[in-house]
């Protein structure tokens, strides 16, 4: 997402409020409610279109596991570095391993397979092996060593295997959902029409319930103009996003055309 | 136009149709208020003008015996819906000069008692001192009768005093000097002078069965009305002029 501009809450809150007839927050509800169903729609949006990036360093604890942190989903990268955070020196990526579960609070884990040696003699899932550049079978290396899997509890853990606490620290990129719950909300100038019609669209939803006659055809336009399929600005905010990293695109395609053209 | 100019044409309209009754001056001033009271709530809906609002730029904060900060309102105000008779409440803050005066900065907004707790239910409604929120008794809080705002996200501060603005209603009692204006718009007057009279000949036409002349026995009075009989000319005695 190429932009570094914002619109603030206030800027957001004199358009909505004049739409709703709400400017003294005295006809419908308080200030912060519509600053906490702004915040809702950039959590949608975070949800539908992963615009939001954030990035999160940690020490590796000796138990390799890490707790995730607050307002993200959906782990993008996760990399090993020494050094220091500011300045990373060695790096390696760390890989997903399947069913890999370093429960409760040691190295040790379980997985189906192994790259330990420990079940050998299973003949349906062998310990994992890597077939080196030279031909054969290398047995001294089973599979890359550093890898993770993100725990079932409720409490989400990422766990990292034990050669992972050979390195210092490890980064690790998700999309984020927008601030914390109670922070303040940034908006993206580009998602400012989805933020204003989500916000009236979910104040006449709940105006319904006090005027019916009153409100449900002023909660059907604003609907419409929400979620209409060609015109409605969430789906232009959806298209906006994916639309965006011109240059991303462009040397993409590069890379692609000298790979098969040149 | 003045209290004086308007009470004194009430009176000789009353004693013109009622001549025998005692219309005193203070009592049609007191009718005026009454009535100029329910117009001005009348109109302020038609309107929403500001015409009727009042602005005090330093009310003291008080705190009663529970710990909760308070403000009395210094007058009566118009029980509009959704707390609409408080315009604002908000920091007298004299250094806050950066954008705007200070009742553009931080309002309390409105509350009612009983939905308080919902406001704890979301990070972002709950009170603090940047989201405050006034709630109003108007009637007794132990025993005492009260005219009070209630603070609610200042506990962990000190507030010395606020800025509020109301929509003031007139103290129906008080009249300090007859050559004040009346507190309407002109065009309003002579709804008012209507209304008044309105009010004035409904009491003369109460039935004088409902009047308790402390007298037991006696003939049935067949008079309808106390005053209508006595003082409305005779229709026979109108035709037999004719």
């Amino acid at each position: 997402m190429t932009s570094n501009d914002f619109v603030s809450v206030d800027h957001l809150l004199g358009e909505i409020t004049s739409t709703v007839n709400d400017v003294e927050f005295k006809r419908g509800f308080a200030k912060g409610w519509y600053i906490s169903r702004i915040q809702d729609a950039l959590q949608e949006l975070s949800l539908d279109t992963f615009w939001l990036q954030e990035k999160h360093d940690f020490v590796i604890p000796t138990n390799c596991r890490i707790p995730m942190p607050k307002n993200v989903f959906n782990l993008r990268e996760i990399y090993l570095y020494n050094d220091e955070i500011c300045n990373p020196g060695k790096t390696v990526n760390v890989y997903w391993k399947r069913l890999f579960d370093n429960s409760y609070d040691g190295q040790g884990y379980t997985a189906k397979v192994k790259d330990d040696g420990s079940n050998n003699n299973d003949p349906f899932q062998p310990n994992q092996s890597f077939r080196s550049r030279g031909g054969g079978f290398n047995n001294s290396f089973r599979g890359p060593k550093y890898y993770y899997n993100i725990s079932d509890d409720s409490n989400k853990i990422v766990m990292l295997s034990r050669e992972c606490a050979s390195y210092k620290h490890v980064r690790m990129i998700f999309n984020g959902m927008g601030v914390s719950n109670g922070d303040m909300p940034t908006v993206p100038r580009f998602f400012e029409r989805a933020v204003v019609d989500y916000v009236e669209e979910r104040f006449y939803n709940a105006m319904k319930s006090r005027d019916i006659r009153t409100y449900r055809p002023l909660w059907t336009d604003s609907f419409s103009k929400l979620n209409d399929l060609t015109s409605g600005s969430w789906n232009k905010a959806r298209k906006r996003v994916k639309e965006m990293d011109s240059a991303e695109k462009e040397s993409m395609e590069e890379y692609i055309s000298s790979m098969y053209h040149k | 136009m003045t209290y004086r100019y308007v009470v004194y044409d009430l009176q000789k309209n009353f004693n013109a149709s009622f001549d025998d009754a005692n219309f005193t001056f203070n009592q049609i001033l007191y009718w005026v208020q009454v009535v100029a009271n329910r117009l001005r709530a009348q109109e302020q809906g038609f309107s929403d003008s500001d015409l009727y609002t009042s602005t005090f730029s330093s009310v003291p904060v008080l705190t009663d015996s529970n710990g909760m900060s308070y403000i009395d309102l210094p007058v009566q105000i118009m029980d509009l819906p959704n707390n609409a008779g408080v315009v604002f409440v908000t920091y007298n803050v004299e250094s806050c000069k950066c954008e705007g005066p200070t009742f553009a900065q931080v309002w309390f907004q409105s509350v009612n008692l009983g939905a308080v707790q919902h406001l704890y239910l979301d990070e972002y409604t709950k009170p603090s001192v940047t989201n405050p929120y006034f709630y109003r008794i108007g009637s007794h809080v132990d025993g005492a009768a009260v005219n009070r705002l209630y603070l609610l996200g200042i506990e962990c501060i000190k507030v010395e005093d606020v800025s509020i603005a109301v929509k003031s209603s007139l103290d129906p009692t008080t009249v300090c000097n007859l050559d004040d204006q009346i507190s309407l718009p002109d065009e309003l007057i002579q709804e008012l002078m209507m209304q008044v009279l309105q009010l004035g000949r409904f009491i003369m036409l109460m039935p004088n069965e409902s009047v308790n002349d402390g007298q037991d026995g006696g003939e049935l009075d067949t008079q309808i009305y106390a005053n209508r009989a006595v003082n409305l000319p005779d229709a026979s005695t109108q035709e037999s002029t004719q």
